[in-house]
């Protein structure tokens, strides 16, 4: 079980199996049945709003002024990443 | 102590001992030792969030708040050039433009020995991109000073391996690196104790990076306070300038005339 019950809900996305588009999210394989994604709307179903972060998108560092903008396609590999304890 | 200020990369500090925020037990831990401490610069690490979170999970950054400190994002984890620029990148980003950043790029998972070529490289890049690079590096005075000729703010030599608690090893070669140094010289990693921190203070380090060494004490709020004096107290040590030792010619601190018959 990858998720847990509660944020099942929030993850149907992930689940459709018409025509699906395959992402990668943290080195996570992701599909997608929905026809255009932008990234403020990844951001929502994955429930970061609220959180500090930061992503790179295909290599490259995207700065949250573009997320509106940016569609995924196929293929796309996404980092994000949140500050954490370390010395 | 007021006059004796730290200055890294333009800012001035009033504590010199740097610290990490990993290995506690929770959050609130994490805040009550890096308060104890008295330290300005605290470092983070960078790392992917888990998908699937709960909204409501409580963030670090949300107990340390940037008002109150300096975030010093790590490249702790990385043992290529390219993962750690790739890294402060993404922490320059999460942390709003700020480009103060902590470089280390490991060569062994086993001893986490610092690989000073791949670091090398990486803060040649780091630094054309405007980065202000604090560097963890080895103990090799050629090295260090090689990163301080290509631009470094602040060269940060172990003491002893990361997590070992070992204390100074090699006081003698930190003594040629603070020599030829002309930007600060930071102690990071190997601190055990609070003596350590006062040797290096002594030796004439400009402060020290520690983590484990709070973190893994039985109490980590009190070994915080104790690190934040042992720092201060090495510091005036070094400032006053110690006595010469002498190997056995007696020299009384009592008047030797004037005893009772």
């Amino acid at each position: 079980m990858l998720y847990d019950k509660r944020y099942s809900n929030k993850f149907k996305f992930f689940n459709c199996k018409n025509n699906p588009m395959k992402i990668y999210v943290n080195g996570q394989q992701k599909s997608f049945g929905s026809n255009e994604i932008s990234l403020t709307s990844l951001i929502e179903k994955l429930a970061l709003n609220e959180k500090k972060f930061a992503i790179e998108y295909n290599g490259e560092i995207i700065s949250k002024s573009n997320f509106s903008q940016t569609f995924l396609k196929e293929g796309d590999k996404l980092e994000i990443v949140i500050a954490v304890g370390g010395g | 102590m007021e006059s004796d200020k730290f200055l890294i990369a333009g800012k001035h500090y009033l504590s010199r001992l740097l610290v990490g925020t990993g290995k506690y037990k929770d959050f609130k831990e994490t805040q009550t030792a890096i308060s104890e401490s008295g330290a300005e610069i605290v470092t983070v690490a960078i790392r992917r969030t888990n998908i699937g979170q709960d909204i409501k999970e409580e963030s670090l950054l949300d107990f340390i708040p940037k008002e109150k400190y300096t975030y010093l994002p790590n490249t702790a984890g990385c043992y290529t050039k390219d993962d750690a620029i790739r890294t402060l990148r993404l922490a320059r980003e999460l942390l709003d433009g700020h480009n103060l950043v902590k470089l280390e790029v490991l060569g062994d998972p086993n001893t986490l020995y610092p690989n000073v070529v791949e670091t090398v490289e990486a803060a040649k890049v780091l630094i054309k991109e405007g980065f202000d690079v604090m560097v963890y590096t080895s103990d090799d005075p050629i090295i260090a000073k090689q990163l301080e000729d290509i631009g470094c703010c602040a060269i940060m030599p172990l003491a002893s391996l990361i997590g070992s608690g070992m204390g100074i090893l090699n006081p003698h070669n930190l003594e040629i690196i603070i020599d030829n140094a002309k930007v600060p010289v930071i102690v990071d990693a190997g601190v055990g104790t609070a003596s350590d921190a006062v040797i290096a203070m002594e030796l004439g380090c400009d402060g020290v990076l520690m983590n484990t060494a709070i973190a893994a004490a039985d109490n980590p709020i009190l070994m915080a306070a104790a690190m934040k004096k042992a720092i201060e107290c090495g510091r005036e040590a070094f400032l006053a300038g110690r006595m010469k030792k002498k190997f056995y010619q007696a020299d009384p601190s009592s008047p030797t005339s004037g005893l009772i018959k």
